[in-house]
């Protein structure tokens, strides 16, 4: 068997981290919600966007899953380039089914007049326009440049160590600071948010792609030097 | 840990000197089997290299021969090699020493020679 | 008999401490090595170094015939127990075991479950919650089952009490007969493995002091004891790596085989001489101020 579907199998053995937890904590979140716009009476519409929290967790999982599972990977004598890929794959994976379930029940919510509460949950207006397909895209494009941007932030750690994730602060406060500066300066706010009006979200989702793309890449730069 | 294996001496020497021993106390009569390297080595807990190297030293000796897909086997006439050789050896390893310690405590020849009767008779 | 691991002029360094300073040496296939020095004398490092987990500042490595890093070739037919390795959080033991059947070709799985029984191991636990004898127990199980044709443990018994050592040792000699590999065994713990070892390496401060065949190592020094003055004549310009002063006596170990009339001459000054063990001469030899390799009298 191929070593990067190894490591997507020693991935997937880790249950705990990529199923039970993440839809436990979404299902307890909306069943928080959905009893609560039950409960009210003639409530106004609840835009919860459960799907932040999505977006949040693969922050996190590209956060810890390089301490998590790295180490192991290295021990049991797995290259740098299959971790990468394997991990990369059950990313992938969770990202699909993610994305695929969460158009399923949006759909459904849709259909079923917003749970009879008119909550939100699972839809927000602006992100869910656009055909299933174009949701589908947008639900997990985001999801893996959300992981994305963890793992750059885990892959500095272990290159650098603290020091590293110090610079990498540093220099995007800087950057950020920089950036809102010349935006000001030459009113590029403006010309922003036109072109932000003009667009969907399904357009944006497809500009994040090569962010996304940027942000692997050096994680994978940074784990190609790194070691336990 | 292993069956008082000596670590300050070469182990292979050791495993030959032990089956010299035990062929020439009767333990292992002439064309019988010797158990196998393995065998040796998780007893001892030593490598199973050192202990063939062992073997291999008294096959080279002559005093071991190899039956083919079967394993060592004690060669005819080897008790009477070994026992020579041992005699030998004997002389060096304890009637020089004893001679030179008795020589310290100023024990004559005759001396040692009643010295030897007496722990004969007991 | 070929080279699987091949080392030259090797060295690490950490800021400003040489980790492993010119190191060389070459490991030959299907025998048991032992790597040993004293806590931080750089036997770690020198495993992670040729596993490419670590990177070498300079100098060259070659493992089966290539470099290391990011090598599936050469990966795939190593296995690296250490002390330290850390698991996922939520992993089991018998996860743990699946996993390894995924990355060792020669994994045997039945083997691997004969081992868990002996060492008593639970095999739904989870590895979080083992003891520290148990997490060693661990390693040393997907090390043995891994049955890789380069096999190096690093310290694996810490925590693991004399019976679960010696459980150790008995399969680690048995499998090692029916499967023959070549192994690296790294401990400061050398009096109970030094019966096992075909070669012994030993590190001291980054540098390998001793690189010699363990028969060979053994029976190569001896210690005389006697009168200061005795033994002062007795050692004269000969290789002396100890020397011990008790009143009005002295202890020297002498790193020569002990000759015939080295016990003639030895005899007539009055002086006892006795053998030492591995460990000891291996103590010796690292102790002091010796700088560079410590040749052996022929």
């Amino acid at each position: 068997m191929n070593r990067t579907m190894s490591v997507l199998r020693m991935h997937a053995k880790n249950k705990m981290m990529w199923v039970y937890v993440p839809i436990f904590i979404l299902c307890i979140n909306f069943a928080v919600n959905l009893l609560i716009s039950l409960l009210l009476i003639d409530p106004p519409p609840m835009y919860t966007g459960g799907i932040i929290q999505l977006y949040v967790y693969m922050f996190v999982m590209g956060i810890i899953i390089i301490p998590q599972s790295f180490p192991l990977a290295l021990g049991l004598s797995v290259s740098r380039k299959n971790y990468f890929l394997g991990t990369t794959s059950i990313i992938i994976l969770v990202s699909t089914a993610f994305a695929f379930l969460w158009c399923i029940t949006a759909q459904i919510e849709q259909q079923s007049d917003y749970w009879g509460g008119n909550l939100h949950f699972f839809t927000i207006p602006y992100l869910n326009d656009g055909t299933v397909f174009e949701q589908f895209c947008i639900y997990f494009i985001l999801m893996m440049n959300f992981y994305y941007v963890g793992l750059v932030i885990s892959s500095v750690h272990r290159r650098y160590g603290n020091i590293g994730l110090l610079v990498l602060f540093i220099c995007c406060t800087l950057l950020l600071g920089i950036g809102g500066f010349a935006f000001y300066y030459y009113q590029w706010w403006i010309t922003l948010i036109r072109w932000l009006n003009d667009i969907s979200a399904f357009h944006i989702s497809l500009w994040m792609i090569p962010f996304g793309l940027c942000c692997a890449m050096l994680s994978y730069l940074l784990l190609r030097k790194s070691t336990v | 840990m292993g069956f008082s294996i000596d670590d300050s001496r070469p182990i292979y020497m050791q495993i030959a000197e032990r089956i010299e021993n035990d062929i020439i106390q009767g333990q292992l009569p002439e064309e019988s089997q010797v158990p196998s390297t393995n065998q040796f080595a998780s007893f001892y807990l030593i490598n199973p290299a050192t202990a063939a190297k062992g073997v291999n030293l008294l096959v080279d000796q002559e005093i071991l021969y190899k039956k083919r897909g079967i394993g060592m086997f004690v060669a005819s006439g080897s008790r009477m090699k070994l026992m020579e050789k041992r005699r030998e050896q004997f002389f060096e390893q304890y009637v020089v020493t004893m001679i030179r310690e008795a020589e310290k405590l100023g024990i004559t020849a005759e001396e040692l020679t009643n010295m030897i009767r007496r722990g004969d008779k007991s | 008999m070929r080279t699987v691991v091949k080392v030259k002029g090797l060295t690490k360094t950490y800021g400003n401490v040489n980790a492993i300073q010119d190191v060389s040496f070459s490991i030959e296939s299907n025998k048991i090595y032992g790597l040993l020095g004293r806590n931080g004398a750089g036997k770690t490092t020198l495993m992670h170094l040729i596993t490419a987990q670590q990177f070498a500042s300079s100098g060259d490595i070659q493992v089966f015939g290539e470099h290391p890093y990011e090598n599936n070739r050469v990966l795939s037919q190593c296995c690296f127990i250490k002390e330290s390795q850390k698991y996922p959080d939520n992993y089991r033991i018998n996860d743990l075991l699946e996993v390894s059947s995924f990355f060792f070709p020669n994994w045997d799985r039945d083997y691997a479950h004969t081992l868990i029984e002996l060492f008593g191991l639970p095999l739904t636990r989870r590895i979080k919650k083992l003891s520290r004898g148990m997490l060693s127990s661990i390693g040393i199980v997907v090390g043995l089952a891994s049955r890789a044709p380069l096999t190096m443990f690093d310290e694996p018994y810490l925590g693991l009490d004399a019976v679960a050592r010696s459980l150790f040792y008995q399969q680690l000699i048995e499998d090692y007969g029916k499967y023959p590999r070549t192994i690296i065994l790294s401990t400061h713990l050398i009096d109970e493995v030094s019966q096992m070892l075909e070669h012994v390496m030993v590190i001291d401060n980054g540098k390998l002091i001793i690189d010699e065949d363990a028969d060979e190592l053994r029976g190569s020094a001896f210690t005389v004891v006697g009168p200061a003055t005795s033994v002062e004549s007795f050692i004269v310009g000969r290789n002396v790596i100890d020397r011990k002063p008790f009143g009005g006596l002295l202890s020297a170990t002498l790193m020569t085989r002990l000759s015939v009339r080295d016990q003639q001459q030895a005899a007539t000054l009055g002086l006892e001489i006795s053998s030492i063990s591995l460990q000891q001469l291996i103590i010796h030899m690292t102790n002091g101020s010796l700088d560079g390799k410590v040749a052996m009298d022929q």
